[in-house]
């Protein structure tokens, strides 16, 4: 059990490793690039990483290959002991020397200067292509429509219960305002009370309408935002997409 | 797309981190292009991919990283397999057919285990559906989908 092994966290042992496995195969096989930031993970999912940087205080304490951390805490003074998860061992080491012991120059933590980090990474002499994407292979805003619209309508059937109520609400706010105002537009107009009354039903009526359609507005906003917040940055529609299918839901 | 990580020696990395949760979350939303433009913080410094200059706050650039934030963001009322062919079908470049992107999310929710929660809801407060652990997997599961070139993968608190 993993309980606070980066994204892997809130998974069971063997999930957290399924995880892992896909992820490396991703990173290995696909050429790409994998960040995690973890706090305390268990010693199979530390071993399955490649680099390593400890950052303590805003400062980048140590940094290398994650097979060599015994070594490179033996040179620096603090031996990994016997049986002892390196992870854990390097979070005990930053937590419990004080900075001064940690940045003294024998220990050589905090060593690197930050322009040389990335070196040992990133290979210079490499022939690395622009980064390009073509622009024009994203979908077009008219699928991006279809696909929020169809979605917002599955999500209707599945989940009545907000609409519902919005339903009962209206009608019930509305049946109260009829009794109130009852035949309030046949009365006499020559008296002010009257007009005054009529006045009463429009304001109440124009009221009860915008807000019928408001009030459940704001009780999905707080629960759609994170979606669509999430969404948006990862470039799965545009702004208008998808305001005009909410308002396609809304009016039906 | 040319994949210009493919020249990066490292592959998988892992970041330890002590500082306070919000400087650690602010710098990888930084780096992932995720602070928005009206925040107070102040970027100092280049972003390099490789030996070139990134910008993740350009569309295209951003267009090649993935990012799992620490909370679960996703729509209640769909399933973990429509979820990822949502992502599928809107992500992948257009000349990528349907059947195509079907099989990219049956692919990824084969090798994530959620076969078994395929068509139940994935659920949110009110609404029951598939356990915290399965929602995790679907998160990152919608990112690789998208088959980006950099995935950030930030822990939950």
């Amino acid at each position: 059990m993993c309980p606070d092994a980066a994204a892997t966290s809130g998974l069971d042992s063997f999930a957290a490793k399924q995880v892992m496995k896909l992820l490396k195969h991703f990173a290995h096989d696909g050429g790409n690039t994998v960040l995690f930031t973890v706090h305390q993970p268990s010693s199979n999912i530390f071993t399955s990483f490649d680099q390593l940087i400890l950052l303590h205080k805003g400062q980048v304490m140590h940094q290398g290959s994650v097979d060599t951390i015994g070594e490179d805490y033996e040179r620096y003074g603090y031996p990994v002991p016997n049986w002892y998860n390196p992870a854990d061992w390097v979070i005990d080491v930053a937590q419990e020397n004080s900075m001064e012991d940690l940045q003294k120059s024998e220990h050589g933590f905090f060593a690197d200067a930050p322009k040389d980090l990335l070196l040992p990474i990133v290979n210079k002499n490499d022939v690395i292509a622009p980064v390009v994407v073509q622009s024009n292979d994203s979908v077009s805003s008219w699928k991006e429509l279809v696909m929020l619209q169809q979605r917002e309508i599955v999500s209707l059937h599945r989940n009545p219960v907000p609409i519902l109520i919005n339903v009962g609400v209206t009608g019930t706010l509305s049946c109260i305002f009829g009794v109130i105002f009852l035949d309030v537009g046949r009365q006499d107009r020559s008296d002010f009370s009257v007009i005054q009354s009529q006045l009463g039903a429009i304001v109440n009526i124009l009221i009860s309408t915008l807000m019928g359609q408001s009030n459940p507005a704001m009780l999905t906003f707080s629960k759609d935002r994170p979606v669509f917040l999430r969404e948006y940055s990862t470039d799965h529609y545009t702004v208008i997409p998808y305001f005009l299918a909410k308002l396609g839901t809304e009016v039906s | 797309m040319v994949c210009p990580t493919s020249a990066l020696v490292m592959s998988l990395l892992g970041l330890f981190f002590f500082a306070s949760k919000q400087k650690e979350t602010s710098l990888f939303q930084t780096l992932a292009g995720r602070v928005p433009t009206s925040s107070k913080l102040q970027v100092e410094g280049q972003i390099y991919l490789g030996a070139l200059p990134f910008n993740p706050r350009v569309r295209e650039h951003r267009k090649m990283i993935a990012y799992v934030a620490q909370e679960d963001a996703l729509h209640e009322t769909s399933t973990p397999r429509e979820a990822l062919l949502f992502s599928a079908r809107l992500r992948l470049p257009k000349s990528m057919k349907d059947e195509d992107c079907r099989e990219v999310a049956e692919r990824t929710l084969i090798k994530l285990g959620l076969e078994s929660c395929a068509d139940t809801l994935i659920g949110g407060r009110f609404l029951k559906g598939i356990s915290g652990g399965e929602k995790r997997r679907v998160s990152i599961g919608v990112e690789l989908t998208a088959k980006p070139s950099l995935i950030f993968l930030d822990e939950r608190k």
